[in-house]
């Protein structure tokens, strides 16, 4: 059984449907990477999850619990992080992880020692006497993680904990959640940064109009993109009607001549990439480069998405 | 491009363009205009009850009436264009500086003058709207008779210029401003000013007979009272209205507009980067200088030492407390000494000197002048404790704690607890000084009526129990509801006013207009709907002159506030969560 699972779940605002009947689980100590375009309904899934927002159909549940009913049980084991900073600005470092320390009813006597740590895990301890007003954005968004860390959550709901950071505040964002994921974090994220998705989900869920338009292992998405490939073939010669025999050919879906190559879309399962290789070579073509499209996961996103919102 | 090309181009005005749609598609534009239309209408169907009623079986009496609802009508326009144009003014430029949008706009093409007109303008169209709904009734009036084109004419240019002069000023304010709160209060309180200040020079002047006061200098620049003057001028002297004299009397409204406008140019770009700050900590930063200047001549007095303390079991509470302007508690013994130390030497004086006549007046009106003041500080923190966490985008975090939603609204009401004390204080010093004073614990030489004077006290204090906790809970459930800050404070500020002065006035003007009958009593009990008239009425001992006695009147009026404020208090605990915009 799923730590998370979501199953069916509508979000309504109004004649808004922000939602539309999403089900996915995450087992436990995994990461489920959410992509999709602003407004597809990442974050009010997250919202749900979270307990700030009651499904208008649908269930969600955390290891078993029901959330909308139990939403002072779930508060205790997830950490919520929105894509906003959250931050009192006027608190030091301490004083606000204290203040979410005794939020979180941490015991008085273990406060101390709980915000040394969270410092630790995020690289924040010589900021402990900052303004949070003072950090820069990278700076914030770790406090953010050390907020989320204190209670020591089991399940981790980040939305967009990257966005807005420079390169360098990223990869140690990336590295921060790796550490979490070691400890054995559920975690659920969702980014517009595909690329560092793909290196820390097991799974991930394309989301567009408030649909999963595709949700699976990284090789289970690719897999299915790889059925309709594109390959850009440059020929050495020109070989009169080559194209046109060419797309008589089973499996080629498409031929599309550009100004030095064809870009040529097939259908893997029917025609693989080596086999359009032969058969171009037995028509008399001469191949002086023949390159299949990467799948990476911004590939995957734009060939999924339309860039449509609820 | 040729310069026909060139100005084309310019008096497309795409700012005004913009600020007339967003005005357009603004909710509170046609919020204000019912509610301005239903104003006017209600007035003017009391006034022509009224007119009609005393013609009695002759219908023809009535005819040449019109003039006198007219110029009625007018004033009414008049306190219409005070009301509402100071509010619909003064974000024009505030709201640019909240959004950081100033900036934008002065890198664009816009020079200032043409942000200023379109600014302006933008504002002013929707209030010619509002004037405009009174076509209707001019109809009216004119079929009455005894309106001359004359005097229409006047109007309108009497009007204008108001409507010029007062745009005007809060586009100034506006752009001196920091924040859209400190724009509206420094437009209302800053108009104050500029029309009574002069007036209040010449009496003094007059008073010490250095210039003779004359009205028409005096009311120079109040463009309502020279209207009014004019009009008295015309009607003694029997001559018709004229369009060119009120056009002359309204020069001096129309420079002074002018010269606003010229000094809203000159700090429109040095102030339109300036960061918005709280409104509260600007005025405290000043005070903060003063004591401490004040505290390097007394040696460095410190009553309470703030510890760097940690949040212990109540993080809502410690975060209100350590983090807001009014919650810290050095901020709040200097809003204490302020408030308290001229109150004192006020009563001070006032029993020093036995003063006998006028001592019970000057006591009640520092009373009076005690009260908004308590009610608004007491209305602005309160109205700041859930918009500003929306502000800063930390509600989220805060629900997504254990915490349950009624926890945190109690924390932070007792947080707003000891503000209320701060500002209860020096009403509480008003009220014992005036019991042992004017009702005579204090040897007076006269018969002492004990009832009389604990009737006083207990309707007094009562006031303080009951009215602030109500201010304040009010207060809390405005700042769950309207999610923006400044609208969270604008909105429990408008809403204590006009529950303090709807029901008297409205219940005045159905007596008095259109009813005139029944028992008087009963009218002057009705107006006990707004909280204002009980806390006048015990403070100058009227209760005599309501439905029942005075104890019955007292019981009455803390069980029906008393109940609100258990009401309020209900409704904010028990939806919290809901309000605060939990599953």
């Amino acid at each position: 059984m799923s730590y998370v699972e979501v199953d069916n779940l509508v979000v309504r605002y109004g004649k808004l449907e922000a939602v539309r009947g999403i089900s996915f689980g995450i087992p436990k100590g995994e990461v489920f990477g959410f992509i999709g375009p602003n407004g597809a309904g990442k974050s009010s899934t997250i919202k749900v999850l979270a307990t700030l927002m009651k499904p208008t159909r649908g269930t969600a549940r955390l290891d078993g619990i029901d959330i909308p009913s139990n939403p002072r049980l779930i508060r205790k084991r997830i950490g919520y992080m929105p894509d906003f900073f959250g931050v009192y600005e006027d608190l030091t470092v301490n004083e606000y992880l204290h203040f979410f320390a005794a939020a979180y009813r941490l015991p008085a006597g273990k406060r101390a020692g709980v915000v040394a740590d969270v410092l630790e895990l995020t690289d924040l301890v010589g900021k402990r006497t900052d303004q949070v007003d003072a950090l820069s954005r990278g700076m914030k968004q770790r406090l953010g993680l050390a907020r989320v860390m204190l209670h020591d959550p089991d399940l981790l709901l980040l939305d967009e904990p990257a966005s807005g950071l420079d390169p360098r505040a990223r990869i140690e964002m990336r590295e921060l959640l790796k550490e979490l994921k070691k400890m054995g974090k559920t975690i659920l994220i969702s980014s517009h940064i595909l690329h560092e998705l793909s290196q820390l989900s097991t799974r991930i869920g394309i989301i567009e109009q408030g649909q999963f338009i595709a949700e699976g292992s990284l090789d289970e998405i690719y897999g299915q993109l790889n059925l309709n490939r594109v390959v850009h073939v440059q020929l050495a010669d020109d070989v009169d009607g080559l194209a046109d025999r060419l797309a008589a050919v089973q499996g080629v879906t498409e031929i599309v001549p550009q100004a030095d190559r064809l870009a040529i879309r097939v259908q893997e399962d029917e025609l693989p990439i080596d086999a359009l290789l032969v058969r171009i070579q037995d028509l008399g073509g001469r191949v002086r480069m023949f390159q299949p499209e990467a799948m990476d996961m911004e590939t995957a996103f734009m060939k999924l998405t339309h860039g449509k919102v609820s | 491009m040729s310069p026909i090309a060139r100005l084309r181009q310019r008096v497309t005005l795409p700012l005004l363009a913009k600020e007339l749609v967003e005005m357009a598609a603004r909710r509170q534009t046609y919020v204000m205009r019912v509610v301005y239309a239903a104003l006017l209408f209600l007035v003017f169907g009391a006034m022509l009850y009224s007119l009609l009623d005393r013609a009695g079986a002759s219908p023809t009496s009535v005819l040449g009436h019109g003039r006198e609802l007219f110029v009625m009508l007018v004033v009414l326009q008049f306190v219409g264009i005070y009301l509402f144009l100071p509010a619909m003014m003064c974000s024009a430029i505030t709201a640019e500086k909240e959004r950081d949008a100033m900036q934008l706009l002065l890198i664009t093409d816009l020079r200032p003058w043409e942000i200023l007109f379109s600014k302006l303008v933008g504002r002013l169209v929707p209030m010619l709207t509002f004037l405009l709904l009174s076509l209707p009734l001019l109809a009216i009036v004119y079929a009455f008779g005894g309106l001359s084109q004359g005097l229409i004419g006047a109007s309108v240019i009497a009007l204008a210029a108001t409507i010029f002069q007062v745009g005007a000023f809060c586009l100034m304010v506006s752009c001196w401003s920091r924040t859209t709160v400190a724009a509206f209060i420094g437009c209302y309180i800053g108009l104050m000013v500029f029309y009574f200040l002069p007036v209040i020079v010449m009496a003094l002047l007059d008073g010490t007979r250095t210039i003779p006061i004359d009205d028409k200098i005096a009311f120079l620049l109040v463009p309502f009272a020279e209207y009014g003057i004019l009009l008295d001028t015309w009607s003694w002297a029997g001559a018709s209205p004229s369009i060119a004299t009120m056009t002359l009397y309204m020069i001096p409204a129309i420079v002074s507009g002018i010269v606003f406008l010229i000094v809203a140019r000159l700090v429109l770009v040095r102030r339109a980067l300036l960061k918005p700050t709280s409104f509260l900590r600007g005025l405290f930063k000043i005070f903060d200088g003063f004591f401490n200047r004040a505290n390097a001549v007394t040696g460095g007095v410190v009553l309470v030492k703030e510890r760097a303390e940690l949040p212990g079991d109540r993080p809502v509470k410690w975060l209100e407390i350590h983090q807001r302007a009014l919650g810290q508690f050095r901020y709040l013994m200097r809003i204490f000494v302020l408030l308290e130390a001229p109150v004192a030497i006020f009563v001070t004086i006032v029993v020093y000197l036995d003063v006998r006549s006028g001592s019970a007046e000057a006591l009640s009106a520092v009373y009076f002048i005690l009260w908004p003041i308590a009610a608004l500080l007491v209305a602005v923190q309160a109205a700041g404790s859930f918009s500003a966490e929306r502000r800063r985008q930390t509600l989220d975090v805060l629900l997504t704690t254990p915490m349950t939603g009624r926890e945190i609204m109690r924390e932070k009401f007792s947080a707003l607890l000891r503000l209320m004390w701060v500002v209860a204080l020096p009403l509480l010093t008003v009220i014992a000084v005036k019991a042992w004073w004017e009702h005579g614990w204090h040897d007076r030489g006269y018969s002492v009526d004990v009832g009389e004077t604990l009737l006083y006290l207990v309707g007094s204090l009562l006031c303080v129990a009951i009215y602030l906790p109500m201010v304040a809970w009010l207060s809390v459930w405005i700042s769950l509801v309207v999610k923006h800050p400044t609208r969270a404070m604008l909105t429990a500020v408008g809403t204590l006013a006009a529950w303090c002065t709807t029901p008297p006035i409205l219940l005045v003007l159905i007596y008095e207009l259109i009813w005139r009958r029944g028992d008087n009593e009963v009218w002057a009990s009705l107006c006990m709907l707004s909280p204002a008239v009980a806390l006048a009425a015990i403070e100058i001992n009227e209760l005599d002159d309501f439905l029942f006695a005075p104890w019955v009147m007292i019981i009455l009026n803390f069980l029906l506030y008393g109940g609100m404020t258990l009401f309020f208090r209900w409704l904010c605990l028990s939806r919290a969560d809901r309000y605060l915009g939990r599953a």
